[in-house]
């Protein structure tokens, strides 16, 4: 061993000078050069945008990994360094879109908690998110976090996603650290896990994801401390509060911690009874306990929400159909999406993706080699490592389809607890022995592990702002939208229902206390050559007291390839709205244009005609659109 | 027995039990407000608990949070001297009326901007024919145009309003005021 890096090691704390003036520096000049890049892609792309960034982002890693490298020693050390990261690691999210909600999902969860917070009951709006209700645990810490803190809901919610990014660092740096009694080690998988796809944005928005991975971490803490050191008051009750607030918090992931937990079960006894003792050890039975404790938490949970959560997850979990679509994806017959197809990334980030997984493979090699070479008894927890990495694998080919790609994309929050606490075991006896050529290899790979894991993740719609973009998530927010929200903030009530697209439907949601709504049955509204008096009845039967109409649905296909929903009959059909279809609300008794700006319609229903209008068998249109044949 | 968490196991273990709690009152029918009354009266006893207890707590440590607050004043500085988002100015007219009396035509409406950097001009029209031309400076948020009318009946073929590059707002009812 290096005599400097012997002397770190041994040397006691107070020996240490960590330069923290140094540390803030760094990453005050990574976070200059993030908000810079932002700054750049603002106004349409830039070359630079994507160089910027990753300079910025190089250089506040490079900054954490010196520290963690060369100026620590002792736990308290590593998770002084690592808090910082986690910390530092929300910068992109925050730098890209302010402090205001910007996601898709985080206007779903604040609106569930501004209702939890007005009515003191989770409350979810079926048009808006139906599972909101069924799983509130975000909400309700937030909600009580701006209760005590007299913070408003949204800055309430970004204080919680700090507390559980920085949470999911620790976690992961103290699951590995105390398994292996190595502090280093656990630094180094916290750094490494903060490479995956999700943790720099999809892990730092205001989303349930967020708070229910630290969560599955810590309860894998708790559940090897159990092991480990037997009962205490703290570790079992720890536990429990964990374990039964995972499922309250987030549906896949608890359901992933019981199968997580039993891997490690199975795991556990397999090397215990092939070992030397061939029986089952008192800390196998411990596992046991806890798994079994996990699983009658989370399943009766799940049974209580019933259907509903089956009918959200039966899409992912139709295996025939999956089957069906690699079938047809292997002969060629299409139905795949293309890796980083349209996302215009540079030729280095399309590289980076694509040596990804070839030097997670080198990694798993080399771990393995030097397993075999190990007198150390592999245990149930590391074998349970081992299949989470290689899930990351097995994940792969789904990715290609694009109906399982979302999910795949998550699930590499999972499977890169395992890549990290594997390559760990690679890193830290590699960096034992430092030399130059060390920690430039260690360095370079690292960073290739870092971009690749961004550019897989996530598009560039949501890694970068830009010019306001319709039928684009992450870009339609502009200030025609605000203006849209605000009208309906000071014109509408909770009783009133709004059909809207999905672009600017959020915003509405969360600026004013409408229902909004994007039921298949009014989509017609929208696309239907003519409307009929079966029309006119679905209106009158779901209460719509607006409609809210984007005219660049007459001129432009929506880059995502719906408006409204993924199952809208418009879909990658590439057929444009005509404008008739939008302007004929001029001709009806019942609709009136209340609003508009350059781009969107504020229709209202008058809902008492459209009844009357029934009544008498009539559309109700207006004598001077008589002429017009089309209007029927 | 090893512990690398340095207090952060209890504020995860405290989280879940909130989450726990709060989540089984308001399903038990219980109103969340006077729960979270409770939770905070507990906060602030078990704090200070903590505090008097003699034990450092772990996770607050002075370091990282002072460099946590460089790290977020850095950002919230590059933020504001580099903004993320493009400056894009949007108009919302709304509650457009068109009034008659035959003599003249009183049109009236609110409008909201964002971005607008002097003031938002204002066509009304009759079909085919322009009937007045307005600007509407940026502080104004309510608008009455009145037009002479010579010898036109715009509610014939209808009224609108239009704001610059948009969509014109109409055919508005035309409502006749009596003499």
């Amino acid at each position: 061993m290096d005599a400097n890096l012997e002397a770190l090691l041994t040397a006691s704390p107070e020996e240490v000078r960590f330069n923290w003036i140094q540390f803030a520096g760094t990453l005050s000049a990574s976070t200059f050069l993030i908000a810079l890049s932002m700054s750049l892609a603002a106004n349409g792309p830039s070359s630079l945008q994507f160089l910027v960034f990753w300079i910025g982002v190089l250089l506040g890693f490079a900054g954490i990994a010196y520290q963690l490298i060369n100026r620590a020693n002792t736990p308290r050390a590593y998770r002084e360094i690592l808090v910082v990261l986690g910390v530092w690691g929300l910068l992109p999210r925050l730098l890209r879109g302010g402090l205001s909600p910007l996601f898709f999902d985080e206007f779903d969860h604040l609106r569930l908690a501004q209702d939890l917070s007005a009515t003191g009951h989770a409350v979810s709006l079926d048009h808006l998110f139906q599972l909101g209700a069924s799983f509130p645990g975000l909400e309700l810490l937030t909600s009580t976090t701006a209760f005590v803190s007299t913070l408003s809901i949204w800055h309430s919610g970004l204080l919680v996603v700090a507390l559980s990014h920085v949470l999911g660092i620790i976690g992961v740096f103290t699951l590995v650290g105390e398994h292996r009694s190595d502090a280093r080690q656990g630094a180094f998988a916290a750094l490494f896990y903060a490479c995956n796809p999700s943790w720099l944005y999809f892990h730092a928005q205001f989303s349930y994801e967020t708070l229910a991975l630290p969560l599955l971490v810590w309860l894998l803490v708790l559940t090897d401390r159990w092991r480990r050191d037997g009962a205490s008051l703290g570790t079992v009750g720890g536990f429990l509060f964990i374990a039964a607030a995972l499922p309250i918090v987030h549906h896949a992931t608890s359901a992933i911690a019981v199968a997580i937990l039993v891997i490690w079960l199975v795991a556990s006894m397999c090397t215990d009874l092939f070992g030397q003792d061939h029986r089952i050890s008192r800390g196998t039975w411990r596992v046991s306990l806890a798994s079994v404790l996990t699983a009658i938490l989370v399943i009766g949970r799940l049974l209580l929400v019933g259907s509903k959560l089956w009918t959200y997850w039966s899409p992912a979990l139709n295996v025939g159909s999956i089957g069906t679509s690699l079938r047809r994806l292997v002969g060629g017959g299409g139905g795949g999406r293309s890796l980083f197809g349209g996302a215009h990334l540079p030729w280095w980030e399309l590289g980076a993706g694509f040596l990804l997984v070839p030097i997670l493979l080198f990694i798993l090699a080399r771990a393995l080699m030097q397993g075999r070479g190990s007198t150390d008894r592999t245990d149930g927890l590391e074998l349970t490592f081992w299949v989470l990495a290689l899930a990351f694998f097995v994940t792969l080919p789904l990715d290609l389809l694009a109906s399982l790609s979302e999910a795949v994309h998550r699930s590499w929050g999972f499977s890169f607890l395992g890549l990290s606490a594997v390559a760990a075991s690679v890193v830290t006896p590699f960096l034992r022995r430092p030399g130059r050529w060390r920690l430039l290899t260690a360095a370079a790979v690292f960073s290739v592990i870092a971009i690749a894991g961004t550019s897989v993740g996530i598009s560039t719609n949501y890694q970068f702002p830009g010019p306001v973009e319709a039928g684009v998530d992450g870009r339609s927010i502009g200030s025609q939208t605000t203006l849209v929200a605000g009208w309906f903030a000071s014109h509408s009530s909770s009783r009133d229902h709004v059909f809207v697209d999905r672009f600017v439907s959020r915003q509405i949601a969360v600026t004013s206390r409408a229902d909004v709504m994007i039921p298949w049955q009014l989509w017609q509204m929208a696309y239907a050559p003519s409307l009929q008096l079966s029309t006119l009845a679905t209106l009158a039967r779901l209460h719509v007291d607006y409609m809210v109409f984007d005219r660049r649905m007459t001129t432009i296909f929506p880059p995502a390839g719906f408006w409204y929903s993924p199952s809208e009959p418009a879909i990658f059909s590439n057929s444009l709205v005509p404008a008739f279809n939008l302007d004929r609300y001029i001709c009806y008794d019942w609709s009136r244009v209340v609003a508009t700006t350059a781009d969107y319609e504020i229709v209202a229903v008058d809902l008492h005609q459209v009844v009357a209008d029934l009544r008498v068998g009539s559309m109700g249109i207006h004598p001077q659109c008589q002429h017009f044949s089309v209007v029927k | 027995m090893k512990n690398f968490s340095g207090g952060w196991d209890r504020v995860v273990a405290f989280m879940g039990a909130l989450v726990v709690v709060t989540y089984l009152i308001q399903v038990l029918g219980g109103r969340l407000h006077a729960a979270t009354s409770i939770i905070a009266i507990l906060i602030t006893l078990m704090s200070l608990a903590w505090v008097f207890s003699g034990q450092r707590p772990g996770p607050w440590s002075l370091r990282p949070i002072i460099a946590c607050l460089v790290i977020l004043l850095v950002a919230g500085a590059s933020h504001l001297i580099l903004p993320a988002t493009t400056t894009e100015s949007a108009v919302l007219l709304s509650d457009v009326t068109a009034v008659t009396d035959g003599n003249e035509l009183v049109v009236r409406g609110t409008i909201d901007h964002l971005g607008v950097a002097h003031g938002v001009p204002l066509a009304v029209t009759a079909g085919k024919v322009s009937l007045a031309n307005a600007f509407i400076l940026r502080t104004v948020r309510t608008f009455s145009i009145i037009i002479k009318l010579e010898n036109q009946d715009p509610c014939v073929v209808g009224v609108r309003v239009r704001a610059a590059h948009q969509t014109p707002v109409g055919p508005l009812s035309c409502q006749s005021s009596s003499r």
